[in-house]
């Protein structure tokens, strides 16, 4: 198999290889290649099936055909049909262009890997200073400020590339005056739950918000079962004492103590039962816990385990 | 010294010693003397490379390797087996079936439900009851006297219902004896449940408390059925150690609190 590096050098160095089986989860780069491959030939054209295209180019034409750009995607069937006299005659290829063929599936380019590994090149994860490099040469017009936050919103080069192109519509002014931050999450990106927020809809008694809140957190689960003990205790403090400083004090005013108890005791209990049976899921568990703030009154565990 | 309620369990590790067994998994309430019972079966043995294992994989794990590099008679006494993990349990299985005919294996629990069966099956089980109040007093007069008389009519001592926790008594000084008794004041309840959470874990010094002592200490003091209950659910569950010892104070704390 041919690294990214060679691949990259022989499609921008202006001397590609009459085919390519591309593989991999950067997108955004086999598109890049795929513009300057189209650039270099001037003409691009997309087929079915590799042996469509093979078929098309191994007649004789009466009207020649100049060597141009094919680009096949995803082609299952040119995967499981390979072998030598196929390869064979993809060596045997002549100033025909380049055929250019997309592939996502790991397992299909370890097996054109066996076959034709001079032509088959897996693009994955590229490095940051990578993609902050090729989005400054494809996005001259956009700052400095601008790309970095696009690089940081993700480690694809596609999907970097894709925030680039809607940033550089938007209106610049407003866009200089926007935090960082709020760029981020403009863009849908790093906006991974805390356990700060967790406890802040815990406090709030906010199922929708809380329910959201864990599926979007990659934190250990299990810890949000302590993260509503904890709360309980907080709240309980906040109302046992008026000075007390917190965070949750906000809060204080959707609990009465008889449910900040019994809350309490269900987070308890659901701790004893994950730890005493296996089958039990915490996420479940979490969202069980959550279900009770939908009660005027917390019920108490005695309530909640009885049959009836 | 050997209390009266080690002496049974004592004759059957004498029996046992007799046949060579290799091994051994000795049941008892936390501080009732289980690894020196231990070490008592090594001294019958006449072993004197006796080694502590914590019930971790790697740390079980080790000490079997190493063992494979001795030749002379060896002792590995895990510690509460039943506080780790089941991989810990069955890290020593092939060691229990196949014994190298140097290396002894004594295995002690808590509580034996949290031991696998496979384990079970492969041991002499030997079970250890609590030391009495008796027991205690013998054991603290004879570890030091003068403490002994210095501390045996304070509600520490009469709290301590273990070995270890005479252990830990013995060794306080003057203002930790005090405070289990000034947990009184923490027994009005006045306080925010995460301030008595603190203060049943915590010396005025800053130094950690004996929790089980402090849990005791407010049975005592308060001589109230349903806290009783709550203290005895709380120790246990501190002993079960399932869940995060701060949680299961705050349980304790708020029942308590709340629910008189």
């Amino acid at each position: 198999m041919i690294t990214i590096q060679e691949l990259g050098l022989s499609i921008m160095s202006h001397s590609p290889k009459p085919f390519y089986a591309v593989g991999g989860s950067e997108y955004g780069i086999k598109d890049k290649y795929i513009d300057t491959l189209t650039q270099h030939y001037g003409k691009k054209e997309e087929y079915p099936s590799v042996s469509d295209c093979i078929d098309f180019l191994s007649v004789k034409h009466l009207i020649k055909v100049h060597p141009a750009l094919y680009v096949i995607r995803y082609d299952e069937n040119f995967v499981s049909s390979i072998d030598v006299e196929t390869s064979r005659k993809i060596r045997s290829l002549r100033n025909i262009g380049t055929i250019f063929c997309v592939y996502s599936d790991p397992k299909h380019i370890a097996k054109l890997d066996k076959f034709i590994p001079e032509f088959t090149c897996s693009v994955d994860a590229v490095d940051f200073k990578y993609i902050e490099k090729y989005l400054h040469k494809d996005f001259p017009g956009l700052d400095d400020r601008s790309i970095k936050i696009a690089a940081k919103c993700s480690s694809n080069y596609g999907h970097a590339r894709t925030i680039c192109k809607s940033m550089i519509n938007a209106n610049p002014e407003i866009l200089a005056k926007m935090p960082e931050d709020s760029i981020i999450k403009l863009f849908g990106c790093g906006t991974t739950s805390v356990e700060s927020d967790i406890q802040k809809a815990i406090a709030g008694r906010n199922f929708v918000q809380a329910v959201n809140l864990i599926e979007s957190y990659e934190g250990d689960f299990d810890s949000l079962i302590y993260t509503v003990l904890q709360t309980m205790i907080e709240l309980e403090k906040i109302l046992t004492s008026k000075y007390s400083e917190s965070d949750l004090k906000d809060y204080v005013k959707f609990w009465k103590i008889e449910d900040i108890y019994h809350m309490f005791m269900n987070g308890y209990d659901q701790l004893e039962k994950l730890r005493s049976n296996t089958s039990t899921d915490v996420k479940s568990s979490l969202i069980y816990l959550f279900g009770l703030f939908t009660f005027k009154d917390v019920p108490s565990t005695e309530v909640m385990n009885s049959d009836c | 010294m050997i209390a009266d309620s080690q002496k049974e369990s004592l004759a059957e590790l004498n029996l046992l010693a007799q046949s060579k067994r290799q091994s051994i998994l000795i049941e008892g309430p936390s501080g009732s003397g289980k690894t020196y019972l231990s070490k008592q079966y090594a001294n019958m043995l006449s072993i004197d490379d006796c080694s502590i294992v914590p019930p971790k994989v790697s740390d079980i794990r080790e000490a079997l390797d190493a063992s494979l590099s001795l030749d002379n008679p060896l002792m590995l006494v895990i510690e509460n087996l039943d506080l780790g993990t089941p991989a810990a349990s069955y890290t020593l299985l092939k060691s229990l079936e196949e014994p190298l005919p140097n290396v002894y294996i004594i295995i002690t629990c808590r509580n034996i439900q949290g031991v696998p069966d496979t384990i079970i099956s492969r041991s002499a089980v030997v079970t250890l009851s609590p030391p009495t109040l008796n027991d205690i007093d013998s054991y603290g007069k004879e570890k030091n006297t003068v403490k002994f008389n210095a501390v045996s009519s304070r509600l520490a001592w009469h709290c301590a219902r273990s070995f270890s926790d005479a252990d830990s008594v013995l060794e306080m000084n003057p203002d930790e004896i005090e405070y289990y008794e000034s947990l009184a004041e923490v027994c009005k309840f006045k306080e925010s449940v995460s301030t008595i959470v603190w203060k049943l874990g915590h010396y005025p010094s800053g130094k950690e408390s004996n929790l089980e002592l402090a849990i005791r200490s407010v049975i005592e003091l308060m001589h109230n059925n349903f806290v009783t209950r709550c203290g005895v659910d709380c120790i246990r569950d501190l002993n079960r150690n399932r869940i995060a010892q701060h949680a299961v104070l705050a349980k304790f704390v708020f029942n308590a609190k709340y629910c008189e």
